[in-house]
């Protein structure tokens, strides 16, 4: 997972130069990456993948005013997510499931007296499956790519504020989706 | 069941996904583990977040990779997307662009505009001409005279070009992709244009005839027809074509009958006879005039309404 900044720097130079082999190798390294977090904005493969394309497109584009700022792979994150929001606003689909985000609207900040490391794995991947694109994708860019709280805020355009709460959010929805199925499975 | 965090807790919940990633601070990450050491219920919390943390990278590792031809569609759309297009081609496009919207202009004018100002620029030129050679009147006094028909007749087209008084089609136009700024730049271009074009072939007609200096003509008439066009454009729009013309008239007066009654009425003099020519102050201020008709103007309702 780790590569030298510096060296995502050279790369993304060589591709605003218009290096085709430069964009071959970064994508080489981030193709996994990317397209793990495309597919939490949308369940659709070939959306996926289309997706994918158009970030490496925008990427060709605008390696040139890349100001190096934030690391290659919040700037990566980040395009690839304002090409998703794009097609996905034209698709009609939205990232957030608003029904998720009422359920959590009354419930103040909370510890739990349990934990989730008791319940099975299968179990917990069934559930992050079923949350929402919002949710899934803060988990996946905390604890997937490992980016602190700073550089999430910067990938997703949010305070770093939201991206707590978010992923606070995102926990309680998991152990409420896990009572269900157990309610549901009784 | 959930513990509700008292308000004086320093519990270090928010921070445990930071703190597992490995992207915390030296002194923060600490403070949270030295925190974690005697509080049961962040050490809960801590292993639930490790729980999703695994969870969530499983998913990751069994996610399938994209298809292999990912990059040659990406260097398809690179090879084929129009920002490759040359900025010749690109200038090229959008000439062509302006000038189809510049010709279509042409049919939706008024006809009385293109026909009215030809007709008077003829007559107040054959009576510019008749007033030098048979009234033998001096031909600065005649220049003058066409100077005041060039640029009262210009700004007359200019007060009907745009407006839903003056075109039907304007809600079709509003309905299009191109701006009706431009829209209306190109008729005031093209009415502008053609005024110009009469005035300058009187005025060179005016010039053979008694030998006097064209360029001198020019001055009297270019810099007030632009302004007073200008300012036409400008009324009719905020509040109405016939409102523009009379105003037009009533300007265009109020400086030329010092010309005609010298000393009579300084009082209702708006400028010096000789500073309302083609000069760079009248030039500017037909220029800002412009800018804020074709930029400001389309967006506000009349004054009449």
């Amino acid at each position: 997972m780790d590569k030298p900044a510096d060296d995502d720097r050279q790369l993304v130079k060589r591709i605003g130069a218009g290096d085709r082999q430069a964009l071959s190798e970064l994508y080489a390294r981030y193709q996994r990456l990317l397209f793990n977090y495309l597919l939490q904005l949308t369940p659709d493969y070939g959306l996926a993948e289309e997706l994918l394309q158009d970030t490496l497109v925008a990427v060709w584009k605008s390696a040139c005013s890349f100001e190096g700022r934030s690391s290659v792979q919040t700037w990566l994150i980040g395009v690839a997510r304002r090409q998703a929001h794009n097609t996905l606003r034209q698709h009609k689909i939205s990232l957030v499931n608003e029904s998720e985000l009422e359920g959590l609207a009354a419930v103040g900040p909370e510890l739990e007296d349990s934990t989730l490391a008791s319940i099975a794995r299968d179990e917990l991947v069934e559930a992050f499956k079923q949350l929402g694109a919002v949710h899934r994708e803060v988990l996946v860019l905390t604890l997937v790519q490992e980016l602190s709280y700073e550089e999430t805020a910067a990938a997703l355009n949010v305070p770093v504020g939201t991206v707590k709460s978010r992923l606070s959010n995102a926990k309680r929805l998991l152990r409420a989706l896990l009572v269900t199925r157990e309610g549901a499975g009784r | 069941m959930t513990l509700q965090v008292p308000q004086s807790q320093n519990h270090v919940a928010d921070l445990l996904p930071a703190y597992i990633n490995g992207t915390m601070d030296y002194p923060t990450s600490e403070r949270v583990h030295a925190h974690l050491l005697h509080c049961g219920a962040c050490q809960i919390e801590l292993s639930s977040w490790e729980a999703v943390r695994d969870a969530a990278q499983f998913t990751a590792a069994v996610t399938p990779l994209p298809s292999a031809n990912v990059l040659n569609a990406v260097w398809a759309k690179i090879d084929a997307s129009p920002w490759r297009v040359s900025i010749q081609q690109w200038f090229l496009k959008h000439a062509l662009h302006l000038w189809l919207v510049f010709k279509r202009q042409i049919p939706l004018i008024y006809k009385s505009v293109w026909i009215g100002s030809a007709l008077v620029i003829f007559a107040g030129c054959s009576l510019v001409l008749f007033s030098i050679l048979q009234l033998h009147n001096h031909p600065r006094d005649a220049e003058a005279t066409l100077a005041l028909i060039a640029t009262v007749t210009s700004a007359a087209g200019i007060a009907f070009i745009y407006g839903r008084d003056n075109d039907a089609g304007l809600e079709i136009t509003l309905s299009t992709p191109t701006s009706i700024r431009i829209v209306m730049f190109c008729r005031l271009l093209l009415v502008l244009g053609y005024d110009f074009a009469l005035s300058a072939f009187a005025s060179i007609v005016v010039a053979l005839a008694h030998g006097g200096s064209l360029w001198e003509i020019f001055q009297m008439w270019l810099g007030p027809m632009l302004l007073l066009s200008s300012i036409t454009l400008t009324l009719s729009l905020l509040i109405g074509s016939w409102f523009a013309v009379m105003a037009a008239l009533v300007l265009e007066s109020l400086q030329e009958l010092p010309l005609y009654v010298e000393r009579q009425a300084p009082l209702l003099q708006f400028a010096n006879p000789s500073t309302w020519q083609t000069s760079p102050t009248v030039l500017f201020l037909a220029v800002l005039f412009i800018i804020f008709a074709v930029f400001y103007a389309p967006r506000q309702p009349r004054l009449s309404n």
